[in-house]
Parts: C-alpha cells; sequence; structure tokens
C-alpha cells in the first residue's frame, strides 16, 4: 500500500472520529455552547448547533487546508456569478423561463377566478394565500415534534425557537416555519439516504455478482423480474404491520424497492458491454476477475449512471410514499395531515420543497457520476441536437424509398 | 524462448439459426516457425478470424487442437497477444494506462512497468499524447495504442486481425513501418490476418491461404526486406499474386476491375 493512499484512510477515519469527537468537546465546555441536562432531557440551542458545525468543519480545513480554502472561494465565486448565470441562462434559453413565468403567472390568475369552493382553504390557493397564509400557519408543525431520544439521552428542540401555539397568530415565528420546514426536511432525508444507502450498496452488489456466475444469473433473472412487478405501494401497509413505523421500516422497504430496480438495472449494463473490450482484455493476460473490475464495471458506468439517477428517483417517490401512510413525521406525513384538512395550499408547498430537493438530488448524483465517466464525451442533459437525429432518420428514410422504386 | 506453433487437425463448426452448419475451419494443419512473420489471407467469411480466435484462446474448436511448443492451447493469455479487427482500446482509460494494462494485469513492478510502457508509446510515436483519451485521438492513432498494449505484454505471439483494415492507405503504409521495426527488434512470431494481397506482400515471410475454412496454398514470401515498390514489382512478386488470385478464384482481370 503505497504512502498516500494511507494518508487518505487515515483522513477520513480521523474526520469519522471527528464528527463524534467534536461533539463531545461542545458538550465538555459549556461555555462553548448553552445546554442544559434536566432529568434525562437535553436542552439544545442554536449555539451548540452552530459551535459544533465550525468545529465539525474545522479538522477538514487544517488537514485539506488549501483544497478547502479553495473549495470555498469556488463556491463564493459561484454565488456572486448567480446573477450574470442566470441572466445568461435566460438569453440562452429564454423559452425556458418563459414557461415558467407563463406557469407561475398563469396560476396566480387562475386563483383569483377560481371557484372558492366547499372547503375551508381555496382550491386553487394564490401565492400570496400560500406564503402569507399556509407557509406562516407551517410554524405550527414545530411543537408537534418537541424532541427525540438518542442512546439514552432526550434531545430537546424546544428553546431553538418559542413553541407556537396552534391557536393565535401572535406567536407564529418565521424561525419556527424554517425550523418546522427543517426538520421535516431532516427526517425525510435520513430516512431516504439510510434506504437508499441499503439499497444502492445491495443493488450494486447483486448485480454485479449475478452475471459473475453465468448459472446464478440464469437462475436468478425469472425472480427478480418478478420481483420488480410487486406494487411497491401496495406493499407499505404489509411493511407497516410486520415492521412497524420505524427508521428500520422505511429502510427496509426504501431499500427493497431501490434494490430490485437497481439489480435488474446492472445486470443489463453489466451485459451491454461490448465483448471485444471483454476479449480484448483477456488476451492481454487479465484474469477473469480483472477482467470484470477493470473492465466490465468501467464498461457498464455509463449505463449505471442512468440506472443510479432513476434509483434516486425512485427513492424519494417511496420515501415520500411510506411517510404518507401513517409516520409522525416527514415531508411525507405533512402532506398526509394537509390532506386531512384539506389545505390546498401547504400541499402546494410541500410539493414545491419536494421537487427542489430531488432536484438537488438529481443534480449532485449527476455532478458525481460525470466525475466517474469524465472519459465520454461530456454533454449537458437536453442539448442533443434532436433535427440532426430526425435529419439521419430522414435521410434513411430516403434511402430506403430509392431502394424500393 | 519462443516456441513453434502448430496447427493439428483443426476443424471449427458453427451452427447457425437457421440449422445450417458451417465449417469455418476445416481440417487445417501447418506449422509456424519462432520469429515469422505470416499474413493469413482469403475471402471475406472464409474462416481468417476463425483461425485467430481459436489460437488466441477465445474460440474452442470443434476437433483438433493447437500447440505451442509441448502446450496444448485451452484459453486465452498473455503469451499470445491479439490486436483485433475492430476498435478495442478501452476509452475509461488514458492512453498510458491502456498501454499499462497488460503489465498490471501480470504484476510486473512499477519502474519496469513504466520504463516497458515509455518504450512502446514511444515505439509508436504516442509519447507526446500518452495522457490523452482515446476519443481525442484518431482512428489510426488508437491502433497504435492497441499496437503498443499487445507488444508491451512481451508475448512471443502476436496476433493480428485486419488490423489496419480501416484505415487510409497513407497511415496504413506508416503504420506497415512502424509494424515491420517492432517485429524486427523483437522478433516475435506475427500472425496478421489480411484480404489485401499488396499488404501480405509488404509484411510477410509466408502467406497461408484460407478458402471455405481450408489451407488451400501455403506460399512462402522470399523478397528481399525492405519491399519497396521495385520488389513488388518484380517477377517473383507478380508470380506470388498471380498464385494467390488463382486460389481466391479470381483471374487478374478480374481483380484489376474492381
Ligand atoms: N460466432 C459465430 N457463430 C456462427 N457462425 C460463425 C461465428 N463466427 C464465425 N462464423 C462463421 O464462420 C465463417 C468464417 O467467419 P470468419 O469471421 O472467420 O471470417 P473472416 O475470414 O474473418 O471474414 P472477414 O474477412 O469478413 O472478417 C463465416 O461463415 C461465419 O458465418
Ligand atoms: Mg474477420
Amino acid at each position: 500500500m503505497s504512502l498516500t493512499r494511507l494518508l487518505r484512510i487515515l483522513f477520513w477515519v480521523g474526520w469519522a472520529a471527528w464528527i463524534f469527537g467534536s461533539g463531545l468537546v461542545v458538550l465538555a465546555f459549556s461555555s462553548l455552547g448553552d445546554w442544559q441536562f434536566e432529568e434525562g432531557t437535553l436542552h439544545l440551542t442554536w449555539q451548540f448547533i452552530s459551535f459544533w458545525v465550525v468545529l465539525w468543519w474545522a479538522y477538514t480545513f487544517v488537514f485539506r487546508y488549501r483544497r478547502s480554502v479553495a473549495a470555498v472561494i469556488r463556491i463564493g465565486k459561484g454565488i456572486v456569478r448567480l446573477p450574470e448565470r442566470i441572466l445568461n441562462a435566460v438569453k440562452n434559453n429564454p423559452l425556458f423561463f418563459i414557461t415558467w413565468a407563463v406557469l407561475l403567472v398563469g396560476w396566480q390568475i387562475v386563483s383569483y377566478i377560481a371557484p372558492k369552493g366547499t372547503l375551508e382553504h381555496p382550491l386553487v390557493p394564490g401565492f400570496d394565500y400560500i406564503i402569507y397564509n399556509a407557509l406562516y400557519r407551517l410554524s405550527g408543525n414545530w411543537d408537534l415534534f418537541g424532541g427525540f431520544s438518542f442512546a439514552g439521552l432526550t434531545l430537546q428542540f424546544g428553546e431553538l425557537a418559542p413553541f407556537p401555539a396552534i391557536e393565535g397568530a401572535e406567536s407564529r415565528t418565521w424561525t419556527a416555519v424554517f425550523l418546522a420546514l427543517g426538520f421535516h426536511s431532516f427526517m425525510t432525508l435520513s430516512r431516504l439516504v439510510a434506504g437508499l444507502g441499503v439499497g444502492l450498496i445491495a443493488g450494486l452488489a447483486t448485480g454485479l455478482a449475478l452475471p459473475y456466475w453465468s448459472a446464478l444469473r440464469q437462475i436468478s433473472w425469472a425472480p427478480f423480474n418478478f420481483l420488480r412487478m410487486i406494487p411497491l405501494l401496495a406493499a407499505i401497509p404489509w411493511m407497516q404491520f410486520a415492521l412497524g413505523v420505524d427508521l428500520r421500516a422505511t429502510t427496509l422497504f426504501i431499500g427493497f424497492g431501490v434494490w430490485v430496480m437497481l439489480v435488474v438495472a446492472t445486470m443489463n449494463a453489466v451485459a451491454n458491454v461490448p465483448d471485444r473490450y471483454i476479449e480484448s482484455a483477456r488476451t492481454l493476460g487479465a484474469s477473469r476477475l480483472r477482467t470484470y473490475f477493470k473492465v466490465v464495471v468501467p464498461g457498464a458506468m455509463p449505463e449505471l449512471r442512468t440506472a443510479l439517477l432513476l434509483a434516486g428517483g425512485l427513492g424519494w417517490s417511496l420515501t415520500i410514499a411510506a411517510e404518507f401512510l401513517g409516520f409522525p413525521t416527514g415531508l411525507g406525513f405533512m402532506a398526509a395531515a394537509a390532506v386531512q384538512e384539506t389545505n390546498t395550499a401547504r400541499l402546494v408547498i410541500v410539493a414545491i420543497v419536494v421537487a427542489f430537493y430531488s432536484l438537488l438530488t438529481f443534480y449532485l448524483l449527476n455532478q458525481m457520476f460525470n466525475r466517474m465517466v469524465s472519459w465520454m464525451p461530456q454533454r449537458v442533459s437536453g442539448t442533443t441536437d434532436i433535427s440532426k437525429v430526425a435529419g439521419a432518420a430522414g435521410a434513411a428514410g430516403r434511402a430506403g424509398d430509392q431502394l424500393h422504386e | 524462448m519462443s516456441r513453434v506453433v502448430s496447427f493439428e487437425g483443426l476443424w471449427c463448426v458453427f451452427e447457425h439459426r437457421s440449422g445450417q452448419l458451417v465449417n469455418a475451419l476445416h481440417d487445417v494443419n501447418f506449422e509456424v516457425q519462432p520469429g515469422e512473420f505470416v499474413c493469413v489471407v482469403g475471402r471475406s467469411g472464409h474462416g481468417k478470424t476463425t483461425l485467430l480466435r481459436v489460437l488466441a484462446g477465445l474460440q474452442p474448436p470443434t476437433a483438433g487442437q493447437i500447440r505451442l511448443g509441448e502446450e496444448v492451447v485451452e484459453g486465452p493469455g498473455a503469451d499470445r497477444a491479439m490486436v483485433f479487427q475492430q476498435d478495442t482500446v478501452f476509452p475509461w482509460l488514458h492512453v498510458r494506462d491502456n498501454v499499462e494494462f497488460g503489465l498490471r494485469a501480470l504484476k510486473v513492478d512499477d519502474e519496469e512497468r513504466k520504463s516497458t510502457t515509455a518504450h512502446w508509446l514511444d515505439a509508436v510515436g504516442l509519447t507526446d499524447f500518452a495522457d490523452s483519451w482515446p476519443r481525442e485521438l484518431s482512428g489510426g492513432m488508437r491502433k497504435r495504442v492497441a499496437l503498443a498494449a499487445a507488444m508491451a505484454v512481451g508475448s512471443d505471439v502476436i496476433l493480428m486481425d485486419e488490423p489496419f483494415g480501416s484505415l487510409d492507405y497513407f497511415t496504413r503504409r506508416n503504420l506497415h513501418d512502424v509494424l515491420l521495426d517492432l517485429w524486427e527488434e523483437t522478433q516475435k512470431t506475427i500472425f496478421f490476418v489480411t484480404h489485401d494481397i499488396e499488404e501480405a506482400l509488404i509484411l510477410a515471410d509466408r502467406v497461408i491461404l484460407l478458402a471455405e475454412g481450408k489451407l488451400v496454398d501455403d506460399i512462402p514470401v522470399d523478397l528481399p526486406r525492405p519491399r519497396d515498390e521495385d520488389v513488388r514489382a518484380s517477377a517473383g512478386a507478380v508470380d506470388i499474386t498471380k498464385t494467390i488470385l488463382a486460389h481466391l478464384g479470381i483471374t487478374e482481370e478480374e481483380a484489376t476491375q474492381v
């Protein structure tokens, strides 16, 4: 093992240790963060969280100083250039923004002329209603969940923002609104990450292992295609009966869905690697195992990237769907509660928030995978010149016509 | 340690979907001495690729066997590196890593691997492109990468299946010179498939003619090297060309009309 590799491993091990260590550091120096421990309840405040976050990054900064500074500068430049970039994007692709503007303005107009309906909230809520009524009232979702238990400690978040009473506008605060959104997002994200993590790892491992032994591949093909046909949404109640309503249940549920989809996709991607690369590697003296990891896996990467992106999307919809049915927290719960109250405006908010997160996940995953297949000619998605394809098809069609004449 | 390559009663029969049986190789027997440059010539679909694939160990023969010295060929290995008809340079590896691929598989130590790679990159004239992606190279340059990768593993037998078939005349001539230099330097045994008679005359010590999977003739090419225009226009060369064309079932007039 080379020295750089050893250092890299040490860095990650140290970093993982530091995440826990820095939490303990803050707890040990009570002056750093206002925290109290009363009757098994730990009261946390902003100071605690901010100190901890600062310390958390401190390690990375010290050990990867140059890179960290470069990253901060890059992010800063990105933010500074954001208006310019948006302007450029508008110039380059005005249709995209016109569509959005038409949609948003159209929605607002419809909200004025649509019938109010018989519900408590308007059928088509305008943005004024969505922001000043529904969003503001979300602060009431903050006290639904006061704290949670972890390793024998009950963490109390109540101090972070005043508990707003459900009744009475005076106790509502925007802080509580964002804490509520942040908290429920955090719950959803942790369920997603746990489930997706299990699903991705298990799916890739199974999908790569099965084709290696051709007997296994032949045996498993039919069962996997059968499993893939199971309607996952119908399995949610079953999951709750069998496993209850907790992180383990969602992890297994999301993990299962992603796993089954990914196994089939990975096996396909592996099967589509051109034989000539495999044969070439073999005549250059590579063993079967080596050929598999150095040729088949990278060769399958372009197709795997698509599969992994789809898996990310599937993970999102499974998480929201699972939360929709019977969980007391999360974005899916917010949506379910809104349905109970026929609160259309809050549904719109949840939809926007979820859309934002899934776009962000998609973007980040795409960036990561692009780096993994940097050997391919890079194309920004959606820029394929379809007229070229149409031209080729047209030419082929014409050639065909000439043949028939 | 170069070894004699012997083809012994080699048959390769394929059954097509329609149930029709195709004798891709039909009782092929011959022997190749170490360091010989053998060109395998024949019309399209007459078993040239199959012969190389069996020798490479990628295709089990229906009957018969191939021996390297005393050892019977049973599977692919680095002692018979192959340059394929199609583009087989791994697009996910830089040019240098492509050339290093076989050396890494053979667990050659770092220093030797680096010097060998540098040597072969230099030999095919790609030192300046060592850190490029294959997609940034032209088709001819990629063929040179494949050639360097095959040469680098140090096998004493090299198999080449119409490696320059898709290249233009000038690139092809240039690569012929590169290949002949490498061959003279290393004294490897080379099996070179082509359907271009001129190419065979430039390169070969010996031409193996295949027709419908049968070895129909084994023609020694004892022309002086280097094989420039004059040599290829000499009476000996014209005779060989005529013999080959006759076996392929084409008269010289037909050939010139094509
Ligand atoms: N995998 C296969 N399955 C069935 N038939 C095959 C297979 N490979 C080759 N053949 C048959 O064997 C015969 C010889 O094929 P081969 O590829 O060796 O020809 P070739 O001389 O290399 O031709 P070309 O010059 O066009 O490359 C052909 O008739 C072909 O149909
Ligand atoms: Mg061929």
